[in-house]
Formats: structure tokens, C-alpha cells, sequence
């Protein structure tokens, strides 16, 4: 069937089937009193009155008289004794039983099942009562109750052919439904049958939970549904193959006998739900004899699921309420720690990425760290691991040499050279970067350091450094260490560097940001 | 390197990144771990010696966890409270209060089975008003009336603190009165109850934990929570070693440092 006229049809059906609901609405109302009721909650109220409906039924509408109140609190007695165990005293018995058929007739009112009826497209109110009490046919002063047919319906609809026996009927009914060439009830037998295979599946399915987790209940349990289901599923498979057959003959007949001019009227319409109903029992024959495969598995399968709770008896389980208590008793916070971590994704701890961290400060963009020549050493492989200063460290001291060979290499050329030129030729070398770089900075303070008021000129001679011990990343040790590698810089073994600051003279090295202006000499 | 230990390596190495792996989004891997004993033997190798376990769900794929106490793979109390959103440990000891409250709504001991089918924020508000009523009887130093309010500073507590939970739990309104913009199951920013519940559960979501059905504004339990409760818990060993961890644990230990 089409996903459309499924809907259809279910839209269709809808009214009706809200209609066979509301003889189940009144005990349902009564139900809740089990709860609702603040004398008798300690009583099975739904219960006894589902025996009251039956006994109207029984003793009275099928023995044709009205059922006074003594009678059936009589039976209350008696139900309450046997069935529940309890003693109550007359009084008791009557007031409860006043109470239950006062409720029962719904203080004799009607009870109210209101429902949306899409036909009508509006909320639709019906009334119903399970039972009448009025005065007998025969003594017009004597009152009886009596069951109504809405009562009889419902007493009737609690206690229909057993669950396990459904299939067999509904097979019965299909073939007789196929002999009279009803082909609409053919569909549709087939889809409620359909519909049984699928909730044997999900019984199964409990059966197999239950043998899992209920214990000696779920195993009685298991015993009982195999016994029944085996022999059932067989006699079911017989059938299904009768009625397969069956349909298949019809179809045949169909095809040979009828011209084609006279399938097109009537019967074609019956031919269609033949072959629609064809279709869906090709399925349910496959889901049912999968159940059947399964529930002979089963039989193997329950040994090792016994196995497993066996084993379990030993073992124990975790109960995550008892260990509560205990991190409780303990007041250790940490052990519920213990016990929910398991449950977390695989965490993996990811490293800061230092360099990135050094660009948010200096506001350098991922681009053009790609071209960039000053960088750090990004060897980072784990013999090489250094510590966050040791590469700091590093990095400086390359930066310094850098900067200085610059600088010396420039006072090659020419006797004198501002630091206006310095960063220019720096620019021209090495990009922006170089100059934004902070280890530029650090290397002009560096480079100063010692230069006072009084001695405004500091001066780098070879030979005085040459004698003294110096730190690597001091720009004395690299002055010396740059000339001594370079022959082309050695007439600095003869000539001092000078460094003079010019006070009043400032350069804007990037924007907002400006130093004083500084001669180089040699 | 043989065939199986490559394969097991790429199990492992999707697990470590916590990727699926099932059979329709790498139905090679899965068989290899489903038929394929030597993978098995070579991947368990690998995860003993990382304190990983694998496990398989069948027809939902592999699910793994780190185990009790892992160092390397686990969350230190710092990246939890990051992932869940929270300053300090006081609040993280909430959070784990709501996660177990979260567990006990949906298993009583470790099984296949949940015993709900899916919960909402209300439902977790509840569930922990229950469990803090149990914090309160089992937990005799435990009265309200006795405690001293604020008394215990938020850098000096630890996770050891049951007692801070209810100080902490019990000053929080259920929900935000004032805000009539967000609903329950958005407000993540005021002090209430709700606000620390939906903090817990978007973190158990990203953990693949709970699945959100944003329609109908409840929380299902994932295939992976189903797999580990019903297979991780459910082992003797780790069951063993929670105990001993639990019998081990004391009262007064020292504050932890800051990325602790």
C-alpha cells in the first residue's frame, strides 16, 4: 500500500476506533480511584469492581433478574475474605459496597468520554454507564442493578480468545474470508495478522531480556512461552502455507477465467486487495518463520544466558546507588570522580602553541609568519625539548646576531649610520616584521646598556672585550663573536664601535610608537 | 610492521580521536576488529598499556574509555571544568553530583538495559533533590541548620567535600523566575539549578554520552553510554579497583594547585 493511502486510510478509520474506546473510559475513571480514594486505599477498588460487572453479568442479565444491594455485598464480602485475605465487619462491607456502586453509577450520572471526531472536525461528548439501577420489572418498590450493554461489552472485551491462540483464529477467519471471496476482509485479516507476528517478535524479545535480568520469574517465564510457542509456531506455519496456496489458486482462477474487459470492473477491485494481501502475507511468512528460527535458537542460546547469571551470582553486580552511599559515608567527592570518569571521551592534553601566543602580543598575522626570516627554532622534536627560557634564549641570541651583523656590515660601507637608516636597511632585508619583532628592541636596549648621563657614548673595543668573560646573549659576546667570524669585518679588531644617542631626535619605528634617534660610528 | 598491528594502530588511532568506528562509516576497521583475532590481540595489547579499554557494541560499532584514573587520556579536574563552563572546584563537585544523579536516572547497577527510555532537565532537578536528601542521611555532619553559611571558601575546597555540595546545591533556585526570554533547557548563564544541570548535560552530549532531541527537549541515552555502564562496569577488575579506590580515600587531603 501507498505511503498516502495508508494515511488515508487510518485518517478514515479513526472516528470508529475513537468510538470502541469509550466502553474501556469508564473503568479507567474508576481506576484512579485506587489512588485518588483517601478511605479504601489500602482496597483493590478497580478490581472488585470488574468481579461486580462480571457478576451483574453472570448472575444477573443471564439469568434475567435485577441484582439488589444485599447480594452484592454478599459477594464483596466474600471476594474480600478469599481473594484479598482481609476481614471486615458488616458495616464496614456495607459502606464499602454503598461506596463502590456509587460509583459504578457514577453517582447516577453517565460517564462523560469526550473526544476530537474528525469526521465532525469539532470535540464530540458521549455518555456511557456500565450500570443502571432502577426498580425491578416485577416489584416496582424493589431496586436492582443491572448491567447495561456498554457494561456487557466491556466485561467482554477484558477476557477475548488468549493471546497465544490469535493467529490461528485470524488464519481460520482468512480462509474462510477467501473461500466467500471477500477479498477487502482478506487485506485486512492479513495486516492484523501481520501486526500479531510483530508483537510475538517483541514478546520474544522480553523473553529473552527476562531470562537476562528477572531471574527465576524471567526463567518460569521463559519455560512457559517456549512450550506454548514451539508447537503454536508450527501449526501456524502449516496454516500460513494452506493459505498461501490458497491465495495463489484464486489468483490463477482469476487470471484464466475473467477476460480482461471484466477485470476492469468489479472484480478488479477485489483482485487488487488479493494481491495487496498477497504481498503482505509473503512478509509475514518470512517474519514469522524467522520468529520460528529464533525461538529454536533459543533453546541453545538460554543455556548460555544461564551461564552468564550464573556466573553473575559470584560476581556481583555494580550497584551504583550502594557505592554512592559509600563515597557518601566516606565524604569523598574524589571517589565519585572514580567511578563516572570511565564514562568520558578519550581526552588528549594539546600543547599551547607558544609562537602563536608570542604573535597575539606582537599582532603578527599567520600570513606573514610564512615568509618571515626571523623565527624561532621550530625543531620542537622530543630530544631537542627545551624549556620555555632555553628558547627564548635561543631565539634572542640568533635575533641579536642577526641585528648585528646588519649593523656592522652597514658601517662597513659607510663611517656613520643613524638609527633611521639601520631600521630602513633592516626593512629592506627582512620585511616589517623585523622591526616589530620585540627582539629588536631588546637588542637597541642591550646594545646602549651601560651608557649614562655622563658617559652619553658607549664604545665597543675589541681588544678590552676580548679579555673579559661575557654572557652569550650580551651584545659584547656577539659584537666580538660576529667580527671574529667575519674577516671582512676584522678591521674592527683595530677600529671601536660608538654608539651616541641623538636626544632630540625621534623616529617612528611602527605607528604610535617612536625612539630616539642614535648615531652608529665607526 | 605486520598487517594486524597496522590495522590495530588505526583503530587506535581513530579511538584516540574519538572517532566512530562501525560498520557504515569504516566497515574494513570494524571486521578487522570483529574476525580478525590477531587485531583483537594487537589492539588490546596497545590500549593495556595506555589503561584504555575497547569495547564492542554490536551493530552500533566500538566504544572506548579511559578507565578510572588515567593520566595521560583522562581530564585533569582543570580541562573538566573548562569543557563544563565552571570557575572551581566547588562547582565541579556539583557537576559530578549531577552527573551521577544523571547515571541513577537512567541505571540502578551496571547493565545492557536502561531503566529509562529518555529524561528531561525536570526530571534531573528532581533526581537531585532525591540524592541530596540521601547526601543528607547518610552524611551525618550533614544538617543545614547546623552548617555555617559561606564559611567555606571556594579556593579551599577540594573534591572531597559532600557537605559543599549541599551548601552549594541548596542556595541555588530551581530556575531563573525573573527570565522570561530563555527556556528551562537554555539557561546556562544564571545561578540556578538548571543552569548547573544544563551545563552538565551539553557536556555529557559533546561527551557522546546523552543525545539531545531539540524538538521534544529531552535527553536519550547514547549507544556508547549503553556500551561502557553494561560492559566497563560490569568487569570485575574495574569494579575491584573502584572499591579499593573508594576504601583508600580520605577526608582531609590537601587543597589542590591550580591545574588540579
Amino acid at each position: 500500500m501507498k505511503k498516502q493511502d495508508s494515511i488515508d486510510v487510518i485518517l478514515s478509520e479513526l472516528p470508529l476506533r475513537m468510538q470502541n474506546l469509550k466502553k474501556y473510559s469508564p473503568f479507567f475513571d474508576m481506576m484512579k480511584l485506587n489512588t485518588l480514594s483517601e478511605k479504601y486505599q489500602d482496597k483493590d477498588i478497580a478490581g472488585t469492581i470488574l468481579a461486580i460487572l462480571n457478576y451483574l453479568l453472570v448472575e444477573g442479565k443471564l439469568k434475567e433478574r435485577g441484582i439488589g444491594i444485599e447480594e452484592i455485598e454478599k459477594f464483596v464480602f466474600n471476594m474480600v475474605e478469599k481473594k484479598y485475605d482481609k476481614k471486615m465487619d458488616a458495616n464496614e462491607i456495607r459502606e464499602f459496597t454503598i461506596y463502590l456502586m456509587l460509583k459504578i453509577t457514577c453517582e447516577g450520572k453517565r460517564f462523560e468520554y469526550t473526544y476530537y471526531d474528525t469526521d465532525k472536525r469539532a470535540f464530540t461528548t458521549e455518555y456511557i454507564r456500565y450500570v443502571e439501577y432502577r426498580s425491578s420489572q416485577s416489584f416496582e418498590d424493589d431496586f436492582a442493578y443491572y448491567i447495561t450493554s456498554d457494561g456487557i461489552d466491556f466485561v467482554l472485551q477484558t477476557k477475548e480468545f488468549g493471546e497465544e491462540s490469535k493467529v490461528t483464529i485470524y488464519l481460520l477467519l482468512l480462509k474462510k474470508q477467501l473461500e466467500n471471496n471477500d477479498f477487502e476482509g482478506v487485506y485486512n485479516s492479513v495486516i492484523r495478522i501481520n501486526t500479531e507476528i510483530q508483537k510475538q517478535i517483541d514478546f520474544k524479545r522480553e523473553i529473552v531480556d527476562g531470562l537476562r535480568y528477572s531471574g527465576k520469574e524471567g526463567f518460569e517465564r521463559y519455560l512457559d512461552y517456549v512450550e506454548k510457542s514451539y508447537k503454536k509456531l508450527k501449526e501456524e506455519e502449516s496454516l500460513f502455507n494452506d493459505t498461501d496456496t490458497l491465495i495463489k489458486h484464486i489468483n490463477d482462477d482469476y487470471i484464466n477465467n475473467v477476460s480482461s474487459n471484466e477485470l476492469r470492473s468489479v472484480q478488479n477491485e477485489g483482485m487488487q486487495y488479493l494481491r495487496q494481501a498477497s504481498t503482505e502475507l509473503f512478509r509475514t511468512i518470512e517474519k514469522h518463520s524467522r520468529l520460528l528460527k529464533e525461538i529454536v535458537s533459543l533453546k541453545t542460546d538460554v543455556l548460555d544466558i544461564q551461564k552468564e547469571n550464573r556466573k553473575k551470582v559470584f560476581k556481583g553486580t555494580f550497584d551504583f546507588n550502594r557505592l554512592f552511599i559509600k563515597c557518601i559515608e566516606k565524604d569523598s567527592v574524589e571517589s565519585l570522580k572514580y567511578i563516572l570518569n570511565p564514562l568520558f571521551n578519550i581526552h588528549i592534553n594539546k600543547n599551547l602553541n607558544i609562537n602563536r601566543i608570542r604573535d597575539m602580543f606582537t599582532f603578527r598575522s599567520t600570513a606573514k609568519q610564512e615568509n618571515r626570516i626571523i623565527d624561532e627554532p621550530q625543531n620542537n622534536t622530543a630530544e631537542n625539548t627545551l624549556t620555555m627560557s632555553q628558547v627564548v634564549d635561543k631565539r634572542l641570541i640568533k635575533n641579536f646576531r642577526l641585528y648585528m651583523e646588519v649593523l656592522l656590515f652597514m658601517l662597513k660601507d659607510c663611517k656613520e649610520v643613524s638609527l633611521k637608516d639601520y631600521i630602513e636597511k633592516l626593512k629592506n632585508l627582512y620585511g616589517e616584521d623585523s622591526i616589530i619583532n620585540t627582539d629588536f628592541f631588546a637588542f637597541i636596549m642591550e646594545l646602549n646598556k651601560g651608557k649614562s648621563e655622563i658617559n652619553s657614548v658607549k664604545k665597543y673595543i675589541y681588544t678590552e672585550l676580548a679579555l673579559k668573560k661575557h654572557k652569550e646573549k650580551a651584545c659584547e659576546f656577539i659584537f666580538l663573536d660576529t667580527v671574529k667570524n667575519n674577516e671582512e669585518l676584522s678591521f674592527f679588531k683595530q677600529i671601536p664601535l660608538e654608539i651616541s644617542a641623538l636626544s632630540k631626535d625621534y623616529i617612528a619605528v611602527t605607528d604610535g610608537f617612536a625612539i630616539t634617534n642614535f648615531i652608529f660610528r665607526r | 610492521m605486520e598487517d594486524c598491528t597496522k590495522y590495530a594502530l588505526e583503530i587506535f588511532k581513530l579511538t584516540l580521536m574519538n572517532e566512530p568506528i562501525n560498520d557504515r562509516l569504516n566497515s574494513e576497521l570494524y571486521d578487522k576488529y570483529q574476525y580478525s583475532s590477531s587485531v583483537r590481540e594487537d589492539l588490546d595489547a596497545i590500549c593495556a598499556s595506555f589503561n584504555i579499554k575497547i569495547y564492542n557494541y554490536t551493530g552500533s560499532g566500538l566504544y572506548a574509555t579511559p578507565g578510572i584514573d588515567n593520566k595521560v587520556f583522562g581530564y585533569s579536574n582543570a580541562e573538566l571544568r573548562d569543557n563544563l563552563g565552571i570557575n572551581d572546584n566547588k562547582d565541579l563537585s556539583v557537576c559530578y553530583f549531577i552527573i551521577y544523579s544523571v547515571l541513577s536516572l537512567f541505571y540502578k547497577e551496571a547493565s545492557l538495559r536502561c531503566y529509562r527510555d529518555y529524561i528531561s532537565v525536570k526530571d534531573v532537578v528532581e533526581e537531585c533533590k532525591k540524592n541530596i536528601a540521601a547526601v543528607k542521611d547518610y552524611l551525618p555532619s550533614a544538617n543545614k541548620d547546623d552548617r555555617n553559611e559561606g564559611s567555606l571558601s571556594t579556593d579551599k575546597i577540594t573534591l572531597q567535600s559532600f557537605e559543599s555540595i549541599i551548601n552549594a546545591w541548596e542556595d541555588l533556585p530551581d530556575y531563573n523566575q525573573k527570565s522570561k526570554s530563555c527556556s528551562i533547557d537554555e539557561d546556562y548563564k544564571s545561578k540556578t539549578k538548571v543552569s548547573y544541570i544544563n551545563k552538565v548535560l551539553r557536556f555529557l552530549e559533546n561527551e557522546r554520552l546523552l543525545k539531545k532531541d531539540n524538538l521534544q527537549k529531552i535527553y536519550l541515552p547514547s549507544e556508547r553510554l549503553v556500551c561502557v555502564v553494561g560492559n566497563f562496569y560490569d568487569e570485575l577488575e574495574a569494579r575491584n579497583v573502584i572499591v579499593e579506590l573508594l576504601e583508600k580515600s580520605k577526608k582531609d587531603i590537601e587543597p589542590q594547585d591550580e591545574n588540579n
